[in-house]
Parts: C-alpha cells; structure tokens; sequence
C-alpha cells in the first residue's frame, strides 16, 4: 500500500517517539521505497522527534532509559537512510565528530554516557571510550577517528585534575590546536574549565550538545 | 547467611553481559515493576503516609535484585542471588550496634516509621576540598558539636608538598593519606573526643593505596571505625571495592557500604528510583555485611538531594525498608544552597524531617557539587541534628505539612546558578577560638526561629 510522504515522516516521527526502533527502521525502509530524500527524511522525520525527545529529557519528563532507547531508534533509522544520501547531505547531517571518554582514575559513567546519548541524538558521530581513560587513549582515538571534539568527563575531584593533564599532553605533543576540548563533571566548572584552558564547559546533557555546536561553529 | 568469600566467588565466575544491557536491564525492570505493582510518583507529595506502597517498593525492589543482580564491571560479570539467600540474610541483620569509647561510645539502632528512638547523627567535613592551614580546626570543630555522634571523613586533603591538585593514584595520594590520618588524630584529641566513633574513608584520594598509606596510623582499634564502601550507580561495583572490602574484612573493621541511586539516570523517576533503591539497600547488606547500610537519593538534573522527587523517593524507600526489615540505615543530604545560606539550613531540615519519620539515621548537611575549597560549616550541622531529634515527635502526615512550607522556599532557587554562594570555614568562624561570627550565630537563630515557627519543638 502506497503511503504518502507525510505518512512516512510521521511514522517516523512517531517511532523515536514512542521509543519504537523496529517501526523507525520499518519507516525508514519505507521512505527509500517510495523514492523519499533521505535527508528529507533525517531532517523532517527523524531530527523533530529527538529534538522533543531531548526537551522532555531536559525538562525531566523522560529520564536516562527512555533517551537511551529513542537515541537508539535514530540512529537505527539513520543507518538505514544514510548510504542513500549524496555526499553534501552526508556532510550536512554529521555535524561532527566527538571522542568522549571519563578520565583516568576515574570509573563514573552514568553523566558521561548521557552526554554522549545527547551529542548522537544531535547528529553528532560519538566514539565513547569509556571509563578510566589515559591521556594518550583519548588522542589515539581522535587521531584515528579524524575528530573534532575530545570531551572529556570527571566525577571526582581528584580526577578532575586529569582534565588539566589532558590539555597538558594535548599541547606536549603538538596536537592541542587540532581538536576542540570540552569538560564536564560533577567536580568540574565553567572557572576550572578555563583555568586549564579547555574550549568549552557545558554543567549537563543539553548544554553540552550546544556548546559543541557552538565550537563547531554550527547552529 | 551468604559470606563475602561467597560474594567474591560469584563476582570471579557469574554470567558475563555487557555493561550497558545490565544498566537497561535494571531500567526495564523497575518500570515493569513499578507498572506491575502500581507505584507512582506524586509530585504533590514530599513525605509519603502510603504504609501499602512501601511495602508493594519493598517487594517489588527484592524482585529487581534477584532478577539483575549485581554487576562487576571490571570483569563484567553478574553476582547473582536466590531468594532463600535474600530472606536468610535478612534474617541475620545487625539492628543495633555499639562504637567508640568512654562517653562517646553510642548505639547505632535500625529505626521504624515515625519511631521515637533518636536518629544518630553522622556528620562532618566530607567531601568538601580542606586546606592544611584549616583541617585541624575544621574537623574539631565539627567534634565539638555534641549532637554530632559519628565523624564522618574528614575533608579532602587535595594540596599538598606544592601539588595543587592531587592526582588520582598518585605518590602524592599516599602521602597526603598518612597526614590526613595524623591530622585527624590531633583533630579527636584537641576536640575532646578522642574515641569518638569515625566512618574513615581516606579523604586524600581515590586509590586502595592511599587507604592503605593511613592504615598504620589510625586513630584508634579497628572495632572502633567504619570503614566506607560505595556501589556505584546502579548496583555496580568493580574489583577495587571488593579487594578493599576483603582488606577492611581481613583486619575486622565494622563496614559503612551505601550508593546514591539516581533520580533522572538508570533508576528512572522518583517511583522506579525508589524500587532500585531498596534493591540497593538489600545488595549492600548481601555484598558487604555492612552494618550501616546508606543512600543519598541523587537527582540527575539537581545534582542536590533536597529536590521533591529526591524527598518522595527518600520517604518511600525509607519506609518500605524501615517497616520490613531491621537494616540499620542512613540518608544523605547534600543541598544546593551553600553553607552561610538560609537555604541550606531549610534544605538539610526538610530532608532531615523527611527521613527522621521514614525510619531512618541522618548523615549530613554537605553542599552538593561542584564543592568550593573550605565550604563547611558546622553550625548546619547542629540545626540539622535539632531539627532530626524534634521530628520523633512527628506523624509523616505532620512532617509532610512541614516539608512542603520548607520546599516552598527553595524550590525555585534549586538550581546552582540561582542557588545561594556560600562562605568558606575561616569566613563563617574564628579559626583559632572555634567560635562561630556573630553573623552565623544570628543565621543559625533565625533559620531555628523560622522552624519553630512551622511547628518543630526546638529548644
């Protein structure tokens, strides 16, 4: 049965937001059968949803599961749609790409897997290294995902001084210019961020997808 | 009851998952339950007189516990438990306890909804970054408050030999740990109470190593000092932990184990929180053997634990675990309001009430993250105990009336950016008399005149 591009986007729309990833992937597949633009359907379809999905998370209406799974449901529609895009969409859709890691010493997750939910839902390419990651760790991937943003996450204040070792080693190595440099972290603001000389400091989930707009120079 | 050589064995040979389907595991779960035994949250309401729902938080916590069990993520393996093994540990809980000495010595008892028995009072500097120049005077002058009964750490020692931020597992950890645990011991002695009961957690950094470095030179026998164990969030611990207890174990120190479910991440709302917290609660009984067994109900977005969904979430797990077991157990309170503010003194009131009439011992007030050099103040603490001790007499639907005028003058200010700034220990006492200023004092008068006014009994 022939469904109409405006049945397509909602259904779309409608499958992030009922946290529904099999209907996104179905719609998803739908929207190249009836000859769709895929960007198109990124922007209209799938974006709105985890916009809102992003809100309510902000204003506490869903909570940590519930982003995890429409997170999910995105990012399993944009798979689908995203070979079929031409290069320019392509570039238009990542907006970029973050290497996230909690720092070394360090073994909270839960604030800096938000985060990260946050920056992949935004359209951001995220590759979290997880927790207790050395200074060396957190460039290696950088250099080898081409990124634009190393962001990295303190929960304690003892680690927190592993951020300042971070610039440190960034700037030792000659490799300091060539990412933007978030922190973040229950011990860490915005005074510590620019006394280590980080680009950006972001205190939660949605400010932090800004700001990294924002070093992006993205709107 | 199951041992934590048991505990241990299972952590080395449990079924294996990755960490981020534990952590949905545990998400899923508590929504079905909380759908399965109808367990909502109600914004209007800060302490909860619903004696139904927490025994449906109760059972429904068990569930969770035994469905996902607890998760090591160093070898990312499950401990899993049998219901036989939850109910025979609750069995063998430890609902009163004696530490310390002399006249310090106290007993630490479990308490019951609205209970006339006393909250025990665990208070101090902790977590707050302490400077050499004021650790000495800071810590006695928490020591000398006498409602205070259990010092609990004793302040982050984070600069020291020209470090300015000590690093995690550095030689600097060790080191600032051995002076840490000599400064304490003047701290006890210039305070007049040299045996009084202490939860030791290192405050010097973060490593086994620096617990270690201290050990030596402990104040006093092992008997006499909780040593702290920490889940991480949500039922997770690593192999650190569990070497550090088998360590505190091996030499018979009584343990302090808790965590701080939070509002907004994996636990989910303040219901499902509530049902994760009492799985918490079982599990570090289990895990530990701990015979204090603690939550801080943490809120994502708050980062402070004086939020009303952080109250009902606190009040509903307090209570199903106060009314179905005899855990001894203990509340945290971390404020948004700063030390020197009116707000941190209403904050730490309205938990403090909130948990006295839901069964449970108080530790606190601690300004919440990000922490400022030297922001403490022990005259939030004296207001704190006042405030615990006036609640026995209260009914939860009395404390509920109380706690609501109290939330009423915080609420909007509960963002850090909105929230009050505080003042450091040197601005807010004289360092060398530990006399409070003037301006304190009249503080700490009118925040204890504006609860006597909402109908607390203070002297």
């Amino acid at each position: 049965m022939h469904m109409s591009k405006e049945e397509i986007l909602k259904e779309l729309r409608e499958g992030v937001l009922n946290y529904d990833e099999e209907r996104v992937k179905k719609a998803a597949m739908r929207a190249l059968e009836e000859g769709i633009d895929p960007f198109l359907a990124i922007k209209e379809g799938l974006t709105p949803a985890i916009n809102e999905i992003g809100k309510k998370f902000e204003r506490m209406e869903i909570f940590l599961p519930q982003l995890t799974i429409a997170a999910k449901a995105m990012e399993a529609g944009v798979a689908i749609l995203e070979p079929a895009l031409d290069k320019s969409q392509g570039e238009k859709v990542k907006l970029g790409k973050v290497v996230i890691g909690t720092v070394q010493g360090d073994i909270h997750s839960i604030g800096k897997n938000i985060v990260a939910t946050m920056l992949r839902a935004a359209g951001f390419e995220v590759i979290d290294l997880g927790v207790d990651v050395a200074v060396d760790k957190f460039l290696e991937a950088a250099e080898r995902a081409k990124a634009d943003i190393i962001a990295a996450s303190a929960l304690m204040s003892f680690t927190k001084v592993m951020q300042r070792d971070l610039v440190e080693y960034l700037k030792s190595v000659g490799a300091r210019d060539k990412y933007k440099l978030m922190v973040g972290g229950g011990p860490v603001n915005e005074e510590w961020a620019r006394e280590i000389g980080a680009d950006g400091y972001a205190e939660d989930a949605i400010k932090a997808v800004k700001v990294a707009k924002e070093l992006l120079g993205l709107k | 009851m199951i041992s934590f050589w048991e505990v241990a064995r299972r952590a080395e040979t449990g079924p294996m998952m990755k960490e981020s389907d534990f952590d949905m595991r545990i998400s899923m779960t508590a929504m079905e339950l909380a759908k399965e035994y109808e367990i909502k949250y109600d914004p209007s309401v800060y302490v909860s007189s619903d004696n139904t729902m927490a025994d449906d938080v109760w059972r429904a916590g068990i569930e969770l516990l035994l469905k996902c069990g607890v998760y090591n993520v160093s070898n990312k393996r499950v401990i899993t438990f049998e219901e036989h093994e939850v109910k025979e540990a609750l069995k063998h809980v430890v609902s009163e306890f004696e530490i310390g000495k002399g006249k310090d010595r106290i007993k630490i008892q479990a308490r019951g909804v609205e209970d006339s028995k006393k909250s025990t009072i665990f208070s101090g500097p902790f977590g707050v970054e302490t400077s050499l120049d004021v650790f000495v005077p800071l810590n006695q002058a928490f020591i000398q408050e006498p409602l205070v009964d259990v010092l609990f750490h004793g302040g982050h020692i984070q600069s020291i030999c020209g470090v300015n931020t000590i690093r995690a597992n550095s030689a600097f950890e060790v080191i600032a740990a051995r002076v840490y645990a000599e400064l304490m011991n003047q701290a006890l002695i210039l305070g007049g109470r040299p045996f009084m009961p202490i939860v030791w957690g290192v405050a010097a950094g973060v490593s086994s190593l620096n617990e270690l470095g201290a050990d030596s030179f402990m104040p006093k026998n092992p008997e006499d000092i909780f040593r702290a164990v920490m889940f991480l969030p949500e039922l997770k611990l690593d192999d650190v932990l569990l070497s550090k207890t088998a360590h505190f174990m091996n030499y018979g120190y009584p343990l302090y184990a808790g965590t701080t479910p939070v509002i907004g991440g994996y636990a989910g709302d303040a219901n499902t929180a509530a049902i994760v917290a009492v799985a918490e609660q079982i599990a570090t009984f289990l895990v530990f053997g701990a015979v204090v067994n603690h939550i801080g109900p943490q809120h994502m977005r708050y980062r402070s634990q004086t939020n009303p969904a952080s109250l009902w979430m606190n009040s509903v797990m307090g209570q199903a675990v106060a009314r179905n077991s005899k855990l001894i157990t203990t509340t945290s309170v971390t404020t948004a309001g700063r030390p020197g503010s009116m707000q941190m003194h209403l904050e730490a009131a309205a938990m403090a009430i909130c948990s006295v009439v839901s069964g449970r011992n108080l530790l606190g007030p601690r300004p919440a993250q990000p922490l400022y050099p030297n922001h403490h103040n022990p005259l939030h603490a004296r207001l704190f105990a006042e405030v615990a001790h006036a609640a026995i007499k209260l009914k939860r639907e009395d404390a509920n009336e109380i706690v609501a005028q109290l939330v009423a003058t915080y609420k909007d200010t509960l963002d850090f950016d909105k929230s009050p700034k505080g003042k450091t220990f040197e601005q807010s006492y004289d360092v060398k008399t530990l006399k409070p200023t003037e301006e304190n004092l009249s503080l700490y008068k009118e925040a204890k005149s504006k609860l006597i006014d909402l109908g607390l009994e203070l002297a």
